[in-house]
């Protein structure tokens, strides 16, 4: 008990002792979409849309906070014409831990939370057109953070990469984009949920992003930055789904 | 300066634009093979219909496959796969190419039309018929006569709104859906909501849920709930004949449940599941058949609903401009079947 108190202490003290920095960014940007359902078709569906983002981060001596939400919306063909109208949205917090060293390079390590809901509408199906996907998962996040100066101006390149390791998702079920459990009607809206969620492990999904980040940093303490979001995602059941997402942003950082 | 362009060309080399597509892999090949073969896999697993219509699919398989080889064209290619389709004599299976839609008609081809849209139109609905949105409809004498020519042609609140309201005070509605082929199921239910004054159950339905055959979800009955504004609770009847179909075989077993209603006419078409699409390695579109439909005694209704009285449209009648079965359906009413 000493003993948790004392971590619970040290946390607070060190937070309270800390000065922290606070932004809030925007972001927008190109998206490019590859997406393989064999639910739906063992055609891939690729195509170009734009990217929106809203991040708030927080930054202590030795640790950064990051949340983000983010959305995708793009027209995604396959290679015979037919369409999908595609919209993904998704929820993203990730905490990073790392010694106070805001002018030198350095790595630091954390964990990661996504909370990613993807929809998608076949235009050549009459029925059975919507497909729907879901995942929560939890996993770690490595980042290279090297800052530098150029003709005078202060830079920062990043490169966090994330993989996520555990988790949920929920998946259209084997004909209809209910899930599973909402098929029989005898189940509660509870169980129906629990009867359709699939657990999120390394054998049966995967969740993996990069997203390099150069900023500029303004003597005010805002932000401009170019970067490129790329996330990979495979879910198996019922029947395999593959995502492929990248995407090139300007994002505008304000300093709370 | 170095490590800077190094990052940045390692991040544009591996993350470069393009770059997204290769990481989910290739299109799976585009031959007549592995197009056969994907076909008749999906079918395999998610066809609703196998059991009930005692078809040996792997038997088909046998019959089929040898029909294939690399060197046959589209046009080939689709004659087979259209033929292997034909032998689950499903109205809701098709295989669309750019050139060709592939169908069964048989459910309706084999029996006599018994409908003359024209007939309707010069003699029952006449010049100053209303259109009522889809609903097309008419007076006659103390019947509302009402055409419906397609379930896909929406049908809003304020349509039945109108079409309630002129129907007060009638003996009776005459709901013509022949040849009517189908459409959305939420205008089947749209309208069916405007003929009850009470929440009746009229059949149930089940989805694949695996690939087995018997692998479906529980049965989920499916019910029709009075809709709110103005009701027509008097005597029904519905016009069928085989070609109504999908969306109108079910408008029938709403009608068939509903103690205010009976059919006349012929036997609808059938179509008691839902279809479902897939696509093929070469981009041809096809459907089938993915859930089950069983009435309320749990007999199927993918061959049809048997209408209560059978009458056949007379061609003496019909080349005089009569139509017997919506004659037989306003003497119906008239005389408080």
């Amino acid at each position: 008990m000493i003993a948790v108190l004392t971590v619970v202490l040290l946390l607070f003290s060190q937070q309270a002792w800390s000065q922290a920095t606070n932004q809030v960014g925007i972001g927008i940007g190109i998206a490019s979409i590859a997406l393989r359902d064999q639910g739906m078709s063992p055609l891939m569906y690729t195509g170009l849309g734009y990217s929106g983002a809203v991040a708030f981060e927080r930054h202590t001596a030795s640790r950064s906070k990051r949340f983000l939400v983010q959305y995708h919306h793009a027209a995604i063909n396959n290679r015979y014409g037919n369409s999908c109208g595609y919209r993904g949205v998704a929820f993203k917090n990730q905490t990073l831990y790392h010694r106070d060293s805001g002018r030198h390079n350095r790595i630091a390590l954390g964990w990661s939370n996504s909370n990613h809901f993807m929809y998608y509408d076949n235009s050549g199906y009459a029925n059975f057109s919507e497909r729907s996907n879901y995942m929560t998962t939890f996993g770690m996040v490595a980042a290279y953070h090297k800052p530098f100066f150029l003709f005078g101006r202060h830079f920062v390149f990043e490169l966090p990469a994330d993989l996520k390791l555990v988790g949920f998702y929920l998946r259209p079920s084997y004909v209809s984009n209910s899930p599973e459990g909402y098929l029989d009607p005898a189940n509660s809206g509870f169980m129906a949920w629990l009867y359709s969620v699939d657990a999120f492990l390394p054998n049966n999904a995967w969740n993996f992003e990069l997203y390099p980040e150069l900023r500029y940093l303004l003597k005010s303490g805002n932000q401009v930055s170019i970067g490129y979001h790329y996330e990979f995602v495979r879910m198996n059941k019922p029947e395999p789904v593959v995502q492929s997402t990248g995407a090139w942003y300007i994002k505008l950082s304000a300093k709370l | 300066m170095k490590w800077i362009s190094r990052s940045f060309a390692i991040a544009l080399a591996v993350l470069s634009f393009s770059c997204e597509k290769e990481f989910i892999g290739k299109d799976p090949s585009n031959d007549p093979v592995n197009n056969f073969e994907h076909l008749w896999q999906v079918l395999n697993n998610k066809y609703a219909y196998f059991d009930y219509k005692s078809l040996d699919w792997e038997e088909v398989y046998d019959m089929y496959r040898p029909l294939v080889h690399d060197n046959m064209n589209n046009k080939e290619l689709f004659g087979v796969l259209s033929d292997m389709l034909f032998e689950l004599q499903d109205g809701h299976v098709n295989l669309t190419s750019p050139f060709d839609r592939s169908r069964n008609w048989d459910w309706f081809l084999d029996h006599p039309p018994n409908f003359n849209v024209n007939v309707i139109y010069r003699n029952y609905l006449g010049g100053d018929y209303r259109m009522t949105g889809p609903l097309h409809n008419q007076l006659i004498d103390s019947v509302l006569y009402v055409y419906y020519d397609s379930f896909s042609k929406n049908i809003s609140s304020s349509h039945l709104e109108e079409l309630m309201e002129r129907a007060r005070g009638m003996k009776g509605i005459v709901i013509d859906i022949r040849s009517n082929g189908g459409g959305s199921s939420a205008n089947a239910v749209a309208l069916a909501s405007a003929l009850t004054g009470d929440s009746f159950e009229y059949a149930k339905s089940r989805i694949k849920n695996g690939p087995g055959r018997d692998d479906f979800s529980p049965w989920r009955t499916l019910r029709i709930t009075p809709r709110t504004g103005q009701k027509f609770t008097g005597q029904v009847i519905l016009l069928c004949n085989r070609n109504s179909y999908s969306a109108s075989n079910l408008f029938a077993q709403m009608m068939k449940a509903l103690p205010n209603a009976m059919l006349i006419g012929d036997n609808t078409g059938g179509g008691g599941g839902i279809p479902a699409y897939g696509e093929l390695p070469n981009g041809w579109i096809f459907r089938y058949s993915a859930t089950q439909t069983v009435n309320m005694q749990d007999e199927h209704i993918e061959h049809g609903v048997e209408a209560d009285i059978r009458v056949d449209l007379r061609p003496e009648d019909e080349a005089k401009g009569i139509d017997t079965i919506l004659e037989e359906a306003l003497k119906a009413i008239i005389s408080g079947y």
